[in-house]
C-alpha cells in the first residue's frame, strides 16, 4: 500500500469551475464601464424621453380628442382617424410627398454619388467644389426659398424667365401655375439635398479599402465594373442611411413649401407637414392634426422598413 | 428598485393623467361685458398687446407715442408688446393660448371676431360704449357676434378700383364704368400695346373673389353665419365674370411681381387694378409720380347682375380684449386709449392705414393720401368683407385653393361652388 495521504478535495465554495483570477476583475471593469455608459447616455436618453417620447405620447392621446386649443379637449374616439380616411386633401398631400421623394431623392442621390466619386480624386480646387456643393445644405431654408422665389419669379425680373426670354420663351409662371409648381419645388429639393448626401458618400468612399480596387484592376476589371461591383456594394450602408434620412426629411419638408408656394396654387404643392400645420394653426383642429401626425409617423416607419428591405440595411453585405 | 416595465407604466400613466387633467380644465365662464367707460385712474399691473401691425418704423410710434402717452396717464401700468406678422398671427395666437399666456389686448383682422368670440377667447364689449365711438355702422359690423360687440375696428385697409386717366383718355373713355358689364368692356378696350386691362388677382385671389361676390349682390353666409351663401348665383356670376375676362386676355392669373417691386399697375402695364389704401406707402416710396394730385383715378367696384349699389372691400385691424385677461380693466383702458381720435390718427398714419372714422385730428399721413381720402369718403359702401361665421378660420385657408382650381381650369364653376358649399357645411357643422 502506498502511504499516500489522501488528497482532500478543495473546498467547494460554489458549483462549477473556479473562476480565473482575471475574470472577476474583468467583470468588475465591465460593470463599471456599463455604469459609466449608462451615466453618459443618461442626458441623451432623458432628452429623448422628455422632448421626443412625451410629445409623441401626448400627440397620440390628443389624436383621440376634439381639441381647439381654447376649450378643453373632448374625447372623440376614432373620429379624427375616420376624418383623415375621407380627407382627400391629406392623401393628396401624401401623394405629393411621394412624388417629391420618388423623383427628387433618386436624382439627388445619383448626383450626390457622382459628385462624391469625382471629388474623391485629388483634383485642384477640390475643397472649393466640396464647399460649393455642400453650401445649399447649410444655408437656412428660408434664405434658400427667398432666392428661389426670385429665380422663379413670373415677371421679367425672375432669373429663369430672363434666361428663357433670351430664347423668346415665357415668361413661365413656375410657382403660380399648378402644372409647373410641383416640378419647380422638386428642383429646389434636389438642389438643396445634394450637399449632405455627397458628404456622406464622400466619407463612405474614403473608407473603402483601396486593395479591393487594386485586386480588381489586376483581374482586368474596368472602371464601370469596379464601380458597380465594388463601390456600389461597399456604399450600401451609406446608401441605406441616405435613403432613410432623405425619406424622413422629405416627409418633414415644411419651410420650403411654406415660403415658396403655401401649398398652392390649388393645393398642387401641399405636403403632409403643411397640411398638418394648416389643420392645427389655421383651422384650430389640434386633435385632427395630432391624428395626422400619428399617420405620418406610421408612414415613415413603413417607408424605413421598406428601405431596409430594398437596400439591405446597414450591414453592407 | 423600479423595473423598466414599472417606470414605463408610471410615465405613461403620468402623461395620460396630464391629458385627463387638460380635458378637465375649465375656461372662464364670466360673460359680463368688459367695462370700457369706467374711471380708469387707479390702474396698475402689466398688460400685453398682441399686434400684427406697427412693424418696422411704426413700432417706434407704438412704443413712444401710443404706449408712452398711456403710461404717462397710468404710470403703474406696464404695456408689453408681442408682435407677429399677419401671416404668423394665427399660429402665434394658437401657441399663446396653448401655453396659457394669452395677450390681454389682441389685434386681429376682419373675419376673426366671430370665431374667437364663439370659442370664448374675446370678451364682450358694451354696445353703448362701442356705438358711442361714432364709427360707421358698416365698419362696426365686423366686430359683431350674435348681436354683441367683441371687437372694435382700429384701422382699415379699404379696397376699390384705381385707373390711369391717360390710358382712359387714349381710348376715348371719359368716365369710370358704372356696372361690372361695363367694367369688363372697358378692360377689354384698354388691353393691347403691352397693357393689360385690369389686375384683379395679384394681391389676394380669395379676397378679390369675395369683393366681386358682393359686387354681384352676394354674401358669404346667412345673417346668423350658420348657412353658406357663397355658392349661390352671385358666386357663379362672379367666377364666370373673372373667367370671361381671363379668356378675353383683359386680365391674367399671373400678374404678381417679385417682393419689393412695383406692381404692374404702378409700372403702367395694367390700366386698372384693385387697389388697397395700404398700397399708398409703396407708391410714395417707389412710384411717387402716382401720388400727385390727378395722377390716378378711383372708383368703387360697380354693381353686377341684379345688384344696384357699388361696393368697397373692407379689410383692417380690430381690437379685442381677452376674456382670459387677468387685468381686464387696464386692458380695457388701453384699448379705449388706442381708439381715441388722436391715437387713431397717429397709429393709422404710422401704418399707412385708414382710421374707422373721419372724426380724427388732421394728420399729413392720412390727409396726404388720395387713397385714404377716397376710402374715408366712401365708408358707407364698405360692405364687402370676409368672415361672418364662427367657422371662418377653418374655411378661409381652404377657400383659395378651390378658387385657384377653377380659375386655372382644373375644376368647373359648378364643381368649385359645390366644393365651397361642402367645405362650409362641414366646418359649420362642427361649431
Amino acid at each position: 500500500m502506498s502511504a499516500t495521504a489522501p488528497v482532500s478535495a478543495p473546498p467547494v465554495a460554489a458549483a462549477g469551475p473556479r473562476p480565473h483570477p482575471g475574470t472577476s476583475r474583468r467583470r468588475s471593469v465591465q460593470t463599471a464601464e456599463r455604469r459609466w455608459g449608462l451615466l453618459l447616455a443618461a442626458p441623451a436618453t432623458l432628452h429623448t424621453l422628455l422632448w421626443i417620447g412625451v410629445p409623441i405620447i401626448v400627440a397620440f392621446v390628443l389624436s383621440f380628442t376634439a381639441y381647439d386649443v381654447i376649450n378643453p379637449p373632448e374625447f372623440a374616439g376614432l373620429e379624427n382617424y375616420a376624418t383623415i380616411f375621407g380627407d382627400e386633401l391629406f392623401w393628396l398631400s401624401v401623394v405629393h410627398n411621394v412624388i417629391i421623394a420618388g423623383v427628387g431623392i433618386p436624382i439627388s442621390m445619383f448626383l450626390a454619388l457622382l459628385f462624391a466619386v469625382l471629388l474623391n480624386r485629388s483634383v485642384p480646387g477640390q475643397g472649393i467644389f466640396r464647399v460649393m456643393v455642400f453650401l445649399p445644405h447649410i444655408t437656412a431654408t428660408v434664405a434658400v426659398a427667398m432666392i428661389w422665389l426670385w429665380i422663379y419669379n413670373p415677371s421679367e425680373s425672375g432669373l429663369f424667365n430672363v434666361l428663357l426670354g433670351t430664347f423668346g420663351i415665357g415668361p413661365v409662371p413656375f410657382l403660380t401655375n399648378s402644372d409647373y409648381a410641383l416640378a419647380s419645388v422638386i428642383l429646389v429639393t434636389i438642389w438643396q439635398g445634394i450637399g449632405l448626401k455627397m458628404l456622406i458618400y464622400l466619407a463612405a468612399l474614403q473608407g473603402v479599402d483601396t486593395q479591393l480596387y487594386e485586386a480588381a484592376e489586376l483581374d482586368g476589371a474596368n472602371f464601370v465594373q469596379r464601380f458597380l461591383k465594388i463601390t456600389v456594394p461597399m456604399l450600401k450602408p451609406a446608401t441605406f442611411f441616405i435613403l432613410v434620412t432623405s425619406l424622413i426629411g422629405n416627409f418633414q419638408t415644411f419651410d420650403l413649401i411654406y415660403i415658396l408656394t403655401e401649398g398652392g396654387p390649388a393645393n398642387s404643392t401641399s405636403v403632409v407637414t403643411y397640411r398638418i400645420y394648416q389643420t392645427a394653426f389655421q383651422e384650430f383642429r389640434m386633435g385632427l392634426a395630432s391624428a395626422q401626425s400619428v399617420i405620418l409617423l406610421l408612414i415613415l416607419v413603413v417607408l424605413a422598413l421598406l428601405s431596409r428591405k430594398i437596400v439591405g440595411g446597414t450591414d453592407g453585405d | 428598485m423600479f423595473s423598466r416595465r414599472s417606470i414605463l407604466a408610471a410615465s405613461s400613466a403620468g402623461v395620460l393623467g396630464m391629458g385627463a387633467a387638460a380635458c378637465g380644465a375649465s375656461s372662464s365662464t364670466d360673460d359680463t361685458p368688459v367695462d370700457l367707460s369706467g374711471d380708469a385712474a387707479e390702474l396698475s399691473g402689466e398688460i400685453t398687446l398682441l399686434t400684427p401691425d406697427f412693424t418696422s418704423d411704426a413700432r417706434t410710434v407704438l412704443d413712444d407715442d401710443i404706449i408712452g402717452a398711456f403710461t404717462e396717464q397710468h404710470p403703474d401700468v406696464t404695456v408689453t408688446v408681442d408682435a407677429a406678422a399677419w401671416d404668423k398671427l394665427n399660429e402665434k395666437l394658437t401657441a399663446s393660448i396653448a401655453g396659457g399666456v394669452v395677450a390681454d389686448v389682441i389685434m386681429t383682422g376682419v373675419g376673426w371676431t366671430q370665431p374667437f368670440a364663439q370659442k370664448g377667447l374675446f370678451a364682450e364689449l358694451p354696445t353703448d360704449d362701442v356705438e358711442a365711438l361714432g364709427f360707421e355702422e358698416s365698419v362696426l359690423k365686423s366686430g359683431l357676434y350674435e348681436d354683441g360687440y367683441y371687437s372694435i375696428p382700429q384701422a382699415m385697409d379699404l379696397r376699390f378700383m384705381t385707373y390711369h386717366p391717360e390710358l382712359f383718355e387714349a381710348k376715348g373713355i371719359t368716365e369710370p364704368p358704372k356696372t361690372l358689364e361695363e367694367l369688363a368692356q372697358v378692360a377689354t378696350e384698354l388691353t393691347g400695346d403691352g397693357v393689360i386691362g385690369i389686375d384683379l388677382l395679384s394681391q389676394n385671389i380669395r379676397q378679390a373673389w369675395i369683393f366681386l361676390l358682393y359686387a354681384f349682390g352676394g354674401t358669404l353666409f346667412s345673417e346668423d353665419g350658420l348657412t353658406p351663401a357663397l355658392h349661390e348665383e352671385p358666386g357663379r356670376q362672379a367666377t364666370q365674370w373673372i373667367l370671361d375676362l381671363m379668356a378675353s386676355g383683359a386680365t391674367s392669373y399671373d400678374l404678381q411681381v417679385a417682393e419689393g417691386q412695383p406692381s404692374l399697375f404702378q409700372q403702367k402695364k395694367v390700366a386698372m387694378a384693385i387697389t388697397s389704401t395700404g398700397n399708398w406707402t409703396s407708391w410714395v416710396d417707389m412710384t411717387p409720380e402716382l401720388t400727385e394730385e390727378g395722377a390716378i383715378g378711383m372708383f368703387l367696384m360697380p354693381p353686377g347682375g341684379t345688384a344696384t349699389e357699388p361696393v368697397m372691400y373692407q379689410g383692417g385691424t380690430l381690437i379685442s380684449i381677452s376674456k382670459k385677461s387677468r387685468n381686464q380693466q387696464a386692458a380695457a383702458a388701453f384699448a379705449k386709449h388706442m381708439l381715441s381720435p388722436e391715437m387713431l390718427a397717429i397709429g393709422n398714419a404710422a401704418n399707412g392705414k385708414v382710421p374707422p372714422t373721419v372724426d380724427i385730428p388732421t394728420t399729413p399721413g392720412i390727409d396726404g393720401s388720395v387713397l385714404a381720402r377716397f376710402g374715408l369718403d366712401s365708408l358707407a359702401y364698405a360692405g364687402a368683407a370676409e368672415g361672418g361665421t364662427p367657422a371662418w378660420m377653418e374655411i378661409r385657408g381652404n377657400l383659395q385653393p378651390l378658387i385657384e382650381s377653377c380659375l386655372t381650369g382644373k375644376t368647373t364653376v359648378d364643381q368649385m361652388l359645390a366644393d365651397m358649399k361642402s367645405l362650409c357645411d362641414d366646418a359649420i357643422s362642427r361649431i
